[in-house]
């Protein structure tokens, strides 16, 4: 994909360059902001003009996020929920994966094309069923209350993404297992899992960053606050009238760095799967 | 014999579990939002009479208060959908040229651009709500410094500029995802059919129109409908920034329906109001799905 270089004239080179830069500041910019902010005492956030960088690294918003935001309870509800959504999801997604491409079924081609159809739904038709289904099973205000529906709703995607990975699998490997007598357990276990092992972690990481700032239904189906999630808990960030910004964007690096970090791990398979997956 | 049948079992078993989750927690949802829209339901009473299309009557007689707030929302959310498109579309689709110009650099360009994307959308609505903020914000300094605009302008005074300000902060999530499937779309053009079309001397803008455009149209087209659905529903960024206000002036259906059901409980007036916003988003889509097979056809 690497192209040669091509030769410019001056002038096109510069507005290149100049496109370039903004476009840059325009990416970088408000997370740069995110951080230097919340490095920033209260008093300095209000200063005009704005300062571009924090006078000294105050850790004081972040101890306050903790101390008086309770972000840690916020930060083990997410952990749980996200955790075990990407797992169930994952896991359960793997399985359908497998089924549809790998074996020959009626419904096979219906389920999955219904599986692209469930895109188009959108959450806040959901919300009202969901909640009165919640409170009829008490899950009200319970972490499962969250965990089931997110698994419901990433399930699609997941699988749409895994079902890619077990497609590369080229068949001459299947059949030589078949051959070698494995049955079809042998076969997930064996030959397939250790050759999509990538794809299916990439697909958790998708997964994770989807849960992992979900807003809507954890809003409306929380509302006990020592059971919010880190999304939903930042809106608790007030001060007397207005947002303690230096406190909330304290807990936006915590929030966006997890996210951050596993997407640079798994980037290339971003870039290219999403893609891939979009043309289809 | 039974080996057969093991086998034709074993596909279904293997979808079942996600077949139950779906069904479940977004099927059966989906069902019963619906048949609530016909009934007078409440939580708080044991009473929930049928009432047929009386519900959607409400949403329909031009005088209701109700039906004059739910239709003023949508028209709101098409402003939002539309101009949003239009613009994460110019600068998602600038912006896959520009890294496929392939300068020096362009490699860590491209390593940033999902950024936006990767952000947990709330935290874009605080760090926008910052940045727009009458006293402490860096855009409104920057614009009333240059004296673009008087010295006590405010992005969220009036509708129209909050509206503005929710636009600003959804493109920026919104444009990247444009950006990378336009870009990798680009990478796989064939160099032949570009060396060709530079022999015959076409300018950049022949090029674009003519060799480039056809060639991404489908990649575009699939973006545009998923953007459009992501956009029309679009929840986090307005509620943080704005929360609707001021005075209902950016209240988009999202944040309407949530109201209805989360803050006044009326779960019916809520089931029925997503039951006819989910149709019009349907409506769009089949509509522009014939307009462009019409298109299509004649040429």
């Amino acid at each position: 994909m690497k192209q040669k270089p091509i030769h410019r004239s001056l002038g096109a080179n510069i507005f290149i360059y100049l496109m370039a830069v903004i476009l840059l500041l325009i990416i970088v910019f408000p997370f740069y902001w995110i951080v230097c902010t919340s490095f920033k005492e209260t008093l300095d956030i209000y200063v005009i003009p704005p300062e571009m960088f924090p006078k000294h690294f105050d850790l004081g918003n972040y101890k306050l996020a903790f101390s008086k935001y309770k972000v840690m309870s916020f930060l083990g509800n997410s952990l749980k929920v996200t955790i075990t959504t990407v797992i169930a999801t994952t896991l359960i997604g793997s399985l359908a994966a497998f089924a549809l491409t790998r074996m020959d079924f009626l419904g096979g081609k219906a389920f999955k094309k219904f599986l692209g159809m469930t895109q188009m739904f959108p959450v806040v038709v959901l919300l009202v069923p969901l909640f009165i289904f919640c409170s009829k099973l008490k899950m009200y205000n319970k972490l499962p209350s969250l965990i089931l529906p997110y698994i419901a709703l990433q399930l699609p995607v997941s699988i749409i993404l895994q079902s890619g990975y077990y497609k590369d699998v080229p068949l001459a490997i299947e059949e030589a297992a078949k051959l070698d007598g494995c049955n079809t357990f042998q076969m997930f276990g064996l030959v397939f899992m250790p050759l999509v092992t990538p794809g299916i972690v990439a697909t958790g990481v998708y997964t994770f960053i989807q849960v992992w700032q979900e807003f809507l239904i954890a809003s409306s189906l929380i509302t006990k606050k020592t059971m919010f999630t880190l999304t939903v808990g930042l809106t608790t960030f007030k001060g007397d009238e207005m947002n303690d910004w230096g406190s909330l964007m304290a807990t936006s690096v915590i929030i966006a760095v997890p996210a951050l970090i596993l997407f640079n791990l798994s980037q290339e398979f971003f870039i290219n799967r999403v893609a891939g997956s979009v043309k289809e | 014999m039974k080996k057969r049948l093991d086998q034709k079992i074993l596909p279904y078993i293997l979808i079942a579990p996600a077949a139950i989750m779906i069904a479940v927690f977004l099927v059966y949802p989906m069902v019963r939002n619906l048949t609530l829209s016909f009934y007078d339901y409440s939580l708080a009473k044991v009473n929930r009479p049928f009432v047929g299309l009386q519900n959607f009557k409400t949403f329909f007689s031009p005088e209701n208060q109700q039906a004059m707030r739910f239709w003023a929302a949508v028209k709101r959310t098409i402003i939002w959908t539309g101009s949003n498109l239009v613009v994460a579309i110019l600068i998602g689709v600038g912006a896959a040229f520009l890294l496929f110009s392939n300068f020096k650099g362009s490699s860590l360009l491209k390593s940033f651009v999902l950024i936006p994307w990767i952000l947990p959308s709330v935290i874009t609505g605080f760090i926008f709500s910052l940045m727009m903020n009458e006293r402490a914000g860096i855009i409104t300094w920057l614009l009333r410094s240059t004296h673009l605009v008087d010295q006590n302008f405010s992005f969220f005074a009036t509708g129209g500029l909050s509206m503005f300000a929710a636009i600003m902060a959804n493109v920026w999530r919104a444009f990247p995802f444009f950006t990378l499937m336009i870009y990798a779309k680009l990478c796989t053009i064939p160099t032949d059919q570009v060396e060709a079309a530079k022999l015959e001397g076409t300018n950049a803008f022949q090029m674009f129109r003519y060799v480039y455009l056809p060639f991404i149209s489908d990649t575009l087209s699939s973006c545009i409908f998923l953007c459009f659905i992501w956009t029309f529903n679009a929840y986090d960024i307005m509620k943080v920034m704005t929360n609707g206000g001021p005075a209902d002036s950016t209240t988009t259906m999202s944040i309407l329906i949530q109201r209805e059901a989360f803050q006044y409980r009326s779960l019916s007036n809520a089931a029925t109001m997503s039951v006819i916003a989910f149709t019009i988003m349907l409506s769009i889509i089949i509509v522009t799905r014939l307009v462009k097979k019409i298109i299509v056809r004649e040429k």
